[in-house]
């Protein structure tokens, strides 16, 4: 999240939307904000449902397998202290890039901690609007 | 899954922008809202967060 905060006019500048999902208690919506500085809209689903319907990855492995590990000790060298985690642990995150006519452009399902897309490959996949999809040809 | 993918992460499964639509999520206030309206008015960028921590 720190990585897109300093790009959301890049996303505004191509007609798009920026919408955070996460799965805490709607309470913690603030915190989130305090913490990430992000003041674009932010939703969330403690049910986890839509994160099932997006098909984004649920396990211990990708929780807690090494390559988070890795990941959590690169962030406490760098400074960077995860606080009290605020929504299911076991959940990972990622990204989909949803066209006005329900075209998914982009998808990206995170398979460890740290697993995040790039700001630069969601602002790629909106300019690829209006381009015949591969499939349906 | 849908034929309208463009693009995907090479080893991602698709989601159906139907489904994902169809559900519902809570804002700040604990309000329901459909994903699908997020859709309505501009391209969405959804991006799904591990934990608010």
């Amino acid at each position: 999240m720190v990585q897109l905060q300093p790009r959301v006019r890049e996303f505004e500048a191509k007609g798009a939307g920026l919408f955070v999902i996460g799965s805490g208690l709607p309470q913690y919506i603030e915190g989130f904000r305090d913490t990430t500085g992000y003041t674009g809209p932010v939703y969330t689903d403690p049910s986890l449902k839509v994160f099932e319907k997006a098909q984004l990855v649920r396990s211990v492995r990708a929780t807690f397998g090494l390559r988070s590990v890795l990941h959590g000790l690169e962030n406490l060298k760098k400074g960077h202290r995860q606080g009290k985690a605020q929504g299911d642990m076991l959940q990972q995150g990622g990204a989909l890039v949803i066209a006005q006519d329900g075209t998914v452009l982009f998808a990206h399902q995170s398979n460890a901690g740290g697993d995040n897309v790039s700001p630069t490959a969601l602002l790629s996949a909106l300019e690829r609007r209006g381009m015949a999809p591969p499939d349906s040809q | 899954m849908d034929n309208e993918t463009l693009l995907r992460s090479p080893t991602v499964s698709v989601a159906s922008s139907r489904e994902v639509g169809a559900m519902t999520v809570l804002n700040g206030a604990g309000e329901p809202v459909e994903v699908a309206s997020l859709w309505t008015e501009v391209d969405a960028v959804l991006v799904f967060v591990r934990h608010f921590g």
